[in-house]
């Protein structure tokens, strides 16, 4: 292995591969940033440059576009809250406040910060802990997998801290949404209404667009004198150094948001918008201040955008050593390895060593450029915010139009995107927030599946009961869940206690 | 009496019990998501509306509703020309429509010129880089196929 | 602000168009079928001269997709047009389909197409948005047998192992494969059926998933794919494949038929145009497929990644799916009579 080792160190530093992973990255935060465009498409586009090219230059660069990509999606997150990909929603949550409270630039860096940090990190795990890891990942089934998704809707508690009636409302709202389609098992067809082509269900990104980005649209033209005095925020200087500090200061938020965003990668099927959510909700049970989040504190943006790059590393752990992607990215990375005649395995450690190390060294590489590009980008995204609601709004428009287009070419999706940003609008006028929403209408298939599937395996076996509550990784995920749903609670007793003593003083 | 908890409420009851309704006819393991989602938007709509009588938040106003009402019309125009005109033509032509018409300084020749450049600039901008850099076929409109 | 005074007419006159827009919006596809024909006559001559879309109507990196990233190059070099392959996952593929036989039937729309699916969907499902018989097929080159496979860990040492546990403990036994009414179902309910076992199927959304059951040992056995059996052959042990012959990538696999079990089932896949499309383009394309379908190359990457090589042109294939329409009309009512699903 060691002989792999330095082949690839040296192979990672040619002229061409490095420029490729450059390449890589720059298309990939291009892509990243337009909502309504994914890491998976932009791969699946490139991946047919990479037959004129070796095995380890297409990887190298289909690397390198799934690490800029899932760092791209931040920007628009942050700038115009329509995550640019689905693992930037919990980027909004802070990420946008922070812009509107004029602090764009500080978010921008934190995620390119953090970001690197959490890629460099996830890529280690992968480097060194691989196959302890896929063992891991094997033993999640359906019941764990149900779990998983319970404690995703957990998260609700946390994001519905004005609300909690309306939050809960807005996950199972967002469930309901969420069974539109084919059902896991016996083929029915749900609240279809008769379009063929709502049988596969809602396009999540389709819903992202809609629920994020319209109503800030329409909030826009709402508020469109007043913006005209934010415009004139002068850019700081030295925010970058600064933010860094003040992260570095952090550690323990930075390690704990790149191992949960590498642990969630690891398990298939569960991508960068879970790995990102599970981490902030995380940052605020461990946080001294949790109320400040959801008001612009990097702190929220830094533990969504390490996680969500440590998810990329995590990922491709069950892919290089068992052949099952991690998350569609890596789904679209297999079909490479394939075509090139490579099979995924101890074998691709073995006989295809050189390439292997190579490609995982390559993203070392990748993720220290994103952080560059990202550092230094930020104060120029940063200004496009400062543009007048004249033209921004139109734009975001226009983008959302193009981009829920893009995904699958069908008038139809733009128009649901349209309707769910209407009914958006509406709902946001009402107290209730899209996070729950979406939240619900994400973890909602992957809940069911998991429930359908274990509730067959446990009549097989005789007890259902026991299948859902007996299995190890189960019982711990259902202990998360209930940590996670009660915490809120026991949050304001505390808080409320305290208050007594400081008002007693 | 009318506050956003009970609005909400209400709205969503009747949302949650035609969703009820509609998974009528589905088998058990298929309807079993369905039915529950819907019985929780019941459960929690109710809970608004019992809650709601303690006073809520009032409904956010909507600013200048008028001219939000024009925008969406607009956007719905928009998306429902794009099959007709071709995306290029109908995102210029929207584009430009509503950058002067958000202008607050939309008077004289100058804003108008400044619009349709943004307009265009933007719609072949992005067309390029959808059509020809990421292949992705956008509609070309009937009357230019 | 200018609706002040003028804003009622303003704002009516808007409505009336928005409605007479969105009416208007039905009437789209109907519009671009009519004229197609007075086109065709002179287009065919010169076909093919725009770049042509090819749908895939599943996620990217399956087997769909890469069948089709490997016939990219070829085509666009016997074509002599930019091919564009597009992804239009859902239902199961139906999503893909019902926005094939809407397209213009011009050649420049392909949509990969995969046997039984075609069938299997609009005889089972309520309303797919297609019928099989609107599927026309140009060409039929890849095909997966279904196999079933157990953890290289497990009791089942041979298929007559299985079936034994099978009888003696019905409804114990778990196997996984990909989707409900699919080949994986169908295999599954003919074997409970010419066993006489009863077994538990849990589905998944697709053949990854139902790998990483059997491989983390939450089932007891899968139906699946040539190609995943082939890719993860260190893990698993194959019982039995549901082909004609024994398995080229896994000689020492039995065929069922040998055993006594009479299961011939593989997911063909193809790639089809919309109905009315022109026989001479239907024929142009036919020969641009069939030439890499034959090519010796393409087929042992194929072989060596599990698929079988089919080389199958537009007659043989309509044959192909009548007959198997015939004969899964037949199977399915006789399955679901006696399983009683």
């Amino acid at each position: 292995m060691a002989e792999f080792f330095l082949t690839a160190l040296q192979n990672i530093f040619l002229p061409h591969s490095l420029l490729l992973a450059l390449g890589g990255v720059t298309a990939g935060i291009i892509i990243g940033c337009l909502p309504g465009l994914t890491a998976t498409m932009a791969m699946a586009v490139l991946v047919p440059f990479t037959f004129t090219m070796n095995a380890v230059n297409g990887l190298i660069m289909l690397g390198g576009i799934y690490v800029g990509a899932i760092y791209g999606g931040c920007i628009s997150a942050i700038l115009v809250n329509t995550p640019g990909t689905p693992s930037a929603i919990a980027t909004t949550f802070d990420g946008f406040p922070l812009a509107k409270k004029g602090m764009a630039e500080h978010a921008l860096v934190t995620a390119a910060f953090a970001s690197g940090v959490g890629g460099l990190i996830g890529t280690v795990i992968l480097l060194v802990l691989s196959p302890i890891l896929a063992a891991v990942a094997l033993k999640f089934g359906p019941p764990e997998y149900f779990w998983l998704a319970v404690f995703g809707l957990t998260i609700i508690a946390t994001l519905a801290s004005d609300s909690i009636l309306k939050g809960l409302l807005g996950g199972a709202l967002g469930l309901l949404l969420g069974t539109i389609g084919m059902a896991p098992l016996g083929g029915d067809v749900r609240y279809t209404f008769g379009l063929p082509e709502l049988q596969a269900g809602i396009e999540i990104i389709v819903a992202l667009i809609g629920f994020f980005c319209i109503p800030e649209v329409l909030l826009m033209i709402e508020n469109r004198l007043e913006r005209y005095k934010l415009a004139q925020v002068k850019t700081q200087k030295g925010v970058a150094l600064k933010v860094i500090k003040e992260l570095l200061q952090k550690p323990g938020l930075l390690l704990r948001s790149s191992l949960i965003g590498t642990f969630v990668g690891i398990v298939p099927g569960a991508g960068g918008n879970i790995a990102g959510l599970i981490s902030y909700n995380e940052a605020v049970r461990f946080s001294k201040q949790p109320e400040k989040f959801g008001t612009g504190i990097i702190e929220g943006v830094a533990a969504s955008e390490a996680s969500n790059n440590a998810e990329v590393g995590g990922s491709l752990v069950p892919l290089l050593t068992l052949g099952i992607p991690g998350g569609p990215p890596a789904a679209v990375l297999l079909g490479a390895l394939l075509l090139q005649g490579m099979r995924p395995g101890p074998e691709l450690y073995v006989n295809f060593g050189d390439i292997t190390y190579t490609f995982i060294f390559s993203l070392f590489i990748s993720n220290i450029f994103m952080l560059v590009l990202g550092l230094y980008g930020a104060r120029y995204f940063a200004r496009l915010i400062n543009l007048p609601v004249n033209y921004l709004a139109p734009f975001i428009v226009f983008l959302s139009v193009i981009g829920s287009y893009a995904i699958r070419n069908n008038m139809l999706d733009v128009w649901l995107m349209l309707f769910f940003g209407l009914v958006g609008y509406f709902t946001r006028k009402l107290g209730l927030h899209a996070g729950p929403i979406v939240l619900g209408m994400i973890l909602g298939p992957i809940a069911e599946n998991g429930y359908v599937q274990a509730v067959l395996m446990g009549r097989a076996a005789g007890s259902t009961v026991s299948l859902f509550f007996t299995r190890p990784i189960s019982i711990v995920l259902i202990i998360l869940s209930l940590v996670s749903a009660l915490w809120p609670f026991f949050q304001r007793k505390r808080r409320q206690k305290e208050g007594v003593n400081t008002h007693v003083e | 009496m009318w506050n956003s908890d009970s609005l909400a409420g209400i709205i969503f009851l009747i949302i949650g019990l035609l969703a009820l309704y509609g998974a009528r006819e589905l088998s058990h393991l298929g309807g079993v998501f369905p039915r529950t989602a819907s019985m929780l938007v019941i459960f929690f709509s109710l809970l608004l509306l019992i809650n709601s009588g303690r006073g809520g938040k009032p409904v956010e106003k909507v600013k200048d509703p008028w001219y939000v009402i024009i925008i969406i019309i607009l956007a719905i125009l928009y998306i429902a020309i794009i099959p007709y005109l071709g995306f290029l033509l109908t995102s210029i032509i929207f584009i430009s429509l509503v950058a002067w018409m958000l202008n607050s300084n939309r008077h004289g020749s100058r804003a108008i010129i400044m619009a349709i450049i943004t307009g265009v600039g933007i719609s072949f901008g992005f067309y390029a880089v959808f059509s020809y850099i990421l292949a992705v076929p956008l509609p070309a409109g009937v009357f230019f196929q | 602000m200018f609706l002040q005074r003028r804003h009622p007419v303003v704002f009516a006159a808007i409505l009336l168009i928005a409605v007479l827009a969105l009416t208007g919006c039905g009437k789209t596809q109907s519009a671009d079928k009519g004229s197609g024909e007075k086109e065709q006559k002179s287009a065919t001559a010169d076909y093919p001269e725009q770049p042509i879309t090819y749908i895939i109507p599943f996620n990217p990196g399956g087997q769909s997709d890469i069948e089709a990233r490997r016939q990219q190059p070829y085509l666009e070099k016997d074509l002599g047009v930019k091919v564009n392959i597009t992804y239009k996952p859902g239902g199961g593929g139906a999503t893909g389909w019902a926005e094939l036989v809407l397209a213009k039937p011009d050649g420049y729309t392909l949509c990969g197409f995969n046997i039984p699916h075609i069938i299997l969907q609009p005889m089972e499902r309520g309303n797919t948005g297609y019928k099989t018989e609107d599927i026309v097929p140009v060409a039929v080159f890849q095909a997966t047998p279904i196999g079933l496979a157990v953890p290289k860990d497990s009791q089942f040492k041979t298929l007559d192992d299985f079936i034994k546990y099978a009888k003696d403990n019905p409804n114990k036994v778990t196997i996984t494969g990909s989707g409900t009414y699919t080949g994986h179902h169908i295999t599954y309910l003919q074997l409970q059926k010419l066993a006489g076992i009863k077994m538990t199927y849990v589905p998944t959304t697709g053949a990854a998933p139902a790998v990483q059951n059997l491989l983390g040992g939450h089932v007891q056995a899968m139906l699946g794919n040539s190609n995943d059996l082939v890719q993860h052959q260190d893990k698993i042990r194959v019982l039995a494949m549901a082909s004609e012959k024994r398995f080229a990538a896994l000689p020492n696999v039995p065929t069922f038929k040998e055993l006594g079990y009479n299961i011939i089932e593989s997911i063909d896949r193809g790639v089809a145009v919309p109905p009315k499309t022109p026989p001479e383009i239907i024929k142009r394309l036919e020969k641009a497929f069939l030439a890499i379908a034959n090519n010796e190359e393409v087929k042992n990457q194929q072989i060596k990644q599990g698929f079988v090589p089919v080389s199958m042109g537009h007659d043989e294939a309509v044959k192909y799916i009548k007959t198997k329409t015939d004969e899964y009309s037949k199977l399915v009512d006789d399955l679901k009579a006696t399983a009683g699903k």
